[in-house]
């Protein structure tokens, strides 16, 4: 349609944007997001044809390795998302069922359980099959519109009056027929490298050439993309080489700010010999985050490039492993209700679910601490308890709240906790060991 | 937001505003509501020293007001800022 009935179709309020169709931009883009998929497995292609939608991954063997096809499925949603893309995913025993759940089915996230893909395919549209939009007007014509009803036509007819094309597609989206994947070829490793031919015992020398190295790299990302690792390699005479490994939470191509992370490891690390060469290899890549620039900075635009700016220049100088940030569990035990991870390389979550301030303390102690309590009868409330000063009297008890685990993680516990509050308002979290009658404190809400 | 014990109240800070926030014992505290009272400690561009007593309810989701206390120095108690 004309881009003034585009326009009129869209009501009072909306605007067209009109692009040039670029195939060959579209084709590219593609394959970078196919190449960012090879981290889900190694085996991703594109659907074939002149103008590529679609990524095929073959998650053969890959699928325990994130939980499970439906949690991959999910991750990889997840994933996109976070790049501002919405996908249609469909994981399935073949291609053709595959590409056909993911494009009609009403899930947006189908993940069908191996032996009935076929089965899951029968009430799609046959555009579904992949076919020519000639061949399906005929068949609509014919009155067949579900491949449940192409199935059960004769094929010697089918291939008579419309081709070969129809029971191959058919048979791609049965199972009865294998359709082989291309994958596509690795990106070309982005890498510079520095002979020297003196060496040099100056950090301030290597950051230099580390410079050049840097932009040189940069050079040969694709556009949009931007440095999300990478690594130096400092060779030494008569010594192994130094490796250096830098991380970043966002993609960047800033020259300055890598160089800054680049400083602050080498201050960390002193250097061993003499450096004779450098080589920059750059590990991992990623899209660029675009963000609209406004006349005024914003708390929302400067925050977050700040806080990542941050999280970057210190786990860089204090390592990977220092700088964490801590996860919500779905454990039972308390101790085990909260992980750290590595704040760097970690993505974003989605938010965890609020976690009660007034149920759960905000300190747990790193061992519970095991103390004498008064107990009033036949309530079993705590009444007071031995503190290292004298006898701490327990203004008001509320509990128990009984948690247990099972036998199979090896150390069951099984605990009454409850909560007091001091005559001077301070709130405690004290629980009773139900197998050896013990008592502890275990935590702090103020 | 830095949450920090109140031991380390005396140790040096970047922060713009400080806040105390001390535990205090109320006959309707229950297992999902409780009496704080929070002290302005030190503000950028404002006078540190006043305090309020607040009252959380977390089922109900609500923060409310239990008093306004005086600053320190009204009441003629000699006063040091932090």
């Amino acid at each position: 349609m004309s881009l003034a009935e585009a326009d009129a179709m869209l009501g009072p309020g909306y605007s067209s944007c009109f692009q040039q169709n670029d195939p060959f931009a579209d084709r590219a883009s593609l394959e970078n997001l196919a190449r960012w998929c090879q981290r889900y497995t190694p085996w991703v292609s594109l659907e074939t044809g002149e103008s590529p939608e679609s990524l095929l991954l073959n998650i053969t063997g890959c699928a325990h390795l994130w939980g499970g096809e439906e949690s991959l499925a999910e991750t990889v949603q997840r994933d996109l998302a976070e790049y501002g893309l919405r996908a249609r995913i469909a994981i399935a025993d073949h291609v053709g069922s595959a590409w056909a759940l993911a494009h009609f089915a009403d899930d947006p996230c189908c993940v069908v359980a191996a032996g009935v893909a076929s089965r899951a395919v029968m009430p799609l549209p046959i555009t579904a099959l992949r076919i020519p939009w000639r061949i399906v007007d005929l068949l609509g014509q014919l009155g067949i519109e579900r491949i449940e009803q192409l199935d059960q036509i004769d094929r010697d007819s089918l291939i008579a009056r419309l081709g070969e094309e129809v029971i191959t597609r058919l048979d791609q989206a049965m199972g009865r027929q294998l359709e082989r994947l291309h994958p596509l070829e690795p990106a070309a490793e982005i890498q510079a490298e520095w002979n020297l031919e003196y060496p040099l015992s100056h950090s301030s020398a290597v950051l230099e050439i580390a410079d050049q190295l840097l932009q040189s790299a940069i050079d040969q990302l694709s556009v949009g993309w931007g440095v999300v690792q990478f690594e130096i390699t400092l060779r030494h005479e008569e010594r192994e080489s130094s490796r250096l490994p830098i991380g970043l939470s966002r993609p960047s191509v800033e020259v300055a700010h890598l160089l800054g992370l680049l400083k602050l490891a080498l201050d960390r690390t002193k250097l061993l010999a003499p450096v004779t060469g450098l080589l920059l290899h750059v590990t991992r890549t990623a899209p660029l985050e675009w963000v609209q620039p406004t006349l005024f900075e914003t708390e929302a635009t400067t925050d977050r490039g700040e806080w990542d700016g941050l999280i970057d220049r210190l786990s860089s100088r204090l390592g990977r492993d220092r700088v964490v940030t801590s996860f919500f569990v779905p454990d039972a035990q308390p101790e085990r209700a909260c992980e750290y991870q590595p704040a760097l390389g970690t993505k974003r979550r989605h938010r965890d679910e609020a976690v009660s301030t007034m149920r759960r303390p905000i300190r747990l102690f790193e061992l519970p601490r095991r103390i004498q309590v008064h107990v009033a009868h036949p309530s079993g409330m705590p009444t007071a308890y031995q503190a290292e000063h004298g006898v701490q009297s327990i203004a008001h008890a509320w509990g128990p709240e009984r948690i247990e685990t099972g036998w199979w993680r090896g150390q069951p516990i099984g605990r009454d906790y409850f909560q007091i509050e001091l005559a001077d308002g301070a709130r405690l979290w004290m629980f009773r060991d139900l197998a050896t009658r013990q008592w502890f404190l275990h935590g702090a809400f103020d | 937001m830095i949450l920090r014990a109140e031991s380390a109240r005396q140790e040096p800070s970047w922060a713009e505003a400080r806040l105390l926030v001390e535990a205090r014992s109320s006959p309707e505290s229950s297992s999902s509501s409780r009496k704080l009272r929070l002290s302005l400690l030190r503000a950028r561009g404002a006078i540190s020293g006043s305090s309020v007593e607040v009252c959380w309810d977390e089922d109900a989701h609500s923060l409310s007001l239990a008093t306004r206390l005086d600053h320190p120095t009204a009441s003629g108690l000699p006063y040091r800022a932090s």
